[in-house]
């Protein structure tokens, strides 16, 4: 790479480079303070903040009031820019005896200056997190890994200016999802990954404004599959379902459909066909589906038309000998321009 | 795309002019506001950039055009378009330079984050002097005043 000349970067616009610092690892940010004097004070403005494991496991006794001082003057003296992004990932030793962060009261200063993307990642999250986060009209974007925590969303919840919410690990309880969904009202991504739905007789997704939904449970581990799956989002463009099949599935309105990946597991359950086969009838609009399955899942008889389908692949977790069920779902796809089949 | 989309044509610093798809022009927020707020110009006028740096900026637009579309998010092609995107930012310098200050004077954000994030992938496990030596900053830091500045952080410097 030829080399400038002259010092172009150290004159560009302090918003330029402020950018550019939010890229790097915070502890590398703020040594850029003594590149030269133009580079000194760059990093108080920066506008994405980011913490890890890593960097708080490698602070020395000796340094961790010069860090706590350093992000009470980053977060709550703030100049006149509002937060693009705070981050907290994989802190696992943020209260213990050695280390005592006040993660709750740096949470509540981000939102309090406007912050439009949260992104944590901690054990033992629901303990710590404020109610402001439920009613905070800045936010974007919420990521939430809450591992070993039951999420209980607060009755007053209205996130109102949340597009993105992707939830992780967590456990729910009663209609906490329905309250929490219904109260985006301009929401347009939802996933729910590795999420226990194992206390909830419903899990209850009504959006008008959705586009994108996730569900992916693909944890080897035992679940309780008694409940049902309702979903009715009309502006609905991309569906993700990986899980094995539950006791029931609702699915309304999907006009929209255009992408659909469905990878689903039997269970024992005695009307695990028929409930698989509610799953498939739901999502008839698709235009374009990837399909995995163990085996002959699908009640034939009750297949619907799939009108829209022009491009459709298979995966089987293995084959069997008994996948003659294929030929009857081409059947129901009259339209169908492109087929993939992969053998494991 | 519907082949029918109106055209519109930039011209840049050196006066050269680009013709391309309304689309891929509004993908600059400056642009699009001007539009919006009611230009009706033959051409629009880019100062400051260069045709050979405008061209860049709109064959990214160009690629781009479609990925802000719910289907467009898809991993697949988001694994492809980011390998364009890789290769697109390989150039020297002075052009990383002059695409970032185009980015920003158009108002395109993610061009302006690739960008800006590939000077900081320059930056990243650098020591200080080597920072300075890559974009030729001199340190006008007596030793005193440096190490002040370290003992104001002294966390992020050991």
């Amino acid at each position: 790479m030829a080399m400038c000349v002259e010092d172009r970067i150290s004159n560009f616009p302090d918003h330029i480079r402020c950018h550019i610092l939010s890229f790097l690892p915070i502890k590398a940010a703020v040594r850029t303070s003594i590149i030269s004097t133009k580079w000194r004070y760059l990093f108080a403005s920066i506008s994405t903040i980011k913490f890890d494991g890593y960097l708080m496991s490698g602070l020395t006794e000796r340094n961790l009031d010069s860090f706590k001082n350093f992000v009470d003057r980053l977060l709550k003296f703030p100049d006149q820019v509002s937060l693009d992004c705070f981050r907290l990932n994989d802190i696992i030793s943020w209260n213990d005896e050695d280390h005592n962060f006040d993660v709750s009261d740096w949470i509540c200063a981000a939102l309090c200056r406007g912050v439009k993307e949260i992104d944590l990642d901690l054990e033992n999250l629901w303990d710590i997190l404020p109610a402001l986060l439920f009613t905070c009209h800045s936010l974007v974007t919420l990521k939430l890994v809450a591992v070993g925590s039951e999420i209980k969303v607060p009755s007053d919840v209205c996130l109102g200016h949340l597009k993105t919410l992707q939830l992780r690990n967590s456990k729910f309880v009663g209609d906490s999802i329905h309250r929490l969904i219904s109260n985006c009202h301009v929401l347009e991504d939802l996933a729910f990954i590795d999420c226990d739905f194992e206390y909830m007789r419903e899990v209850n997704i009504q959006s008008p404004s959705l586009k994108r939904l996730v569900l992916v449970y693909d944890l080897a581990v035992f679940e309780n599959i008694d409940y049902v799956v309702v979903i009715n989002t009309p502006n609905l463009v991309y569906f993700q379902y990986t899980d094995t099949v539950v006791k029931g599935y609702t699915l309304t309105n999907m006009k929209s459909l255009e992408k659909a990946h469905i990878n689903i597991w039997k269970s024992d359950s005695i009307d695990c066909e028929t409930s698989a086969t509610h799953l498939i009838q739901g999502i008839r609009n698709v235009r374009s589906l990837s399909l995995t399955t163990d085996e002959a899942i699908f009640l034939t008889s009750r297949l619907p038309i799939f009108h829209n389908l022009i491009e459709f692949k298979y995966d089987s977790h293995g084959f069997d000998g008994i996948e003659t069920w294929l030929v009857e779902f081409l059947h129901c796809a009259p339209n169908l321009e492109t087929f993939t089949l992969n053998f494991p | 795309m519907e082949s029918t989309s109106k055209k519109v044509t930039l011209s840049s610093s050196d006066g050269r002019t680009f013709e391309v798809e309304e689309a891929v022009a509004f993908q600059s927020q400056t642009i699009k506001h001007l539009y919006e707020t009611g230009y009706t110009g033959d051409f629009i006028p880019v100062p400051n950039v260069t045709g050979d740096i405008l061209s860049m900026v709109l064959r990214y637009c160009e690629k781009h055009v479609d990925s802000d579309t719910a289907a467009g998010k898809e991993s697949f092609y988001d694994n492809k378009l980011k390998r364009w995107d890789a290769l697109f930012v390989k150039v020297d310098q002075s052009t990383l330079f002059d695409l970032i200050l185009a980015a920003d004077f158009m108002n395109i954000n993610s061009l302006m984050d690739l960008t800006c994030k590939t000077v900081a992938n320059m930056m990243k496990g650098k020591t200080t002097e080597e920072i300075r030596g890559t974009f030729n900053i001199k340190n006008d830091y007596t030793p005193e005043a440096e190490e002040m500045v370290r003992r104001e952080n002294q966390w992020a410097f050991e």
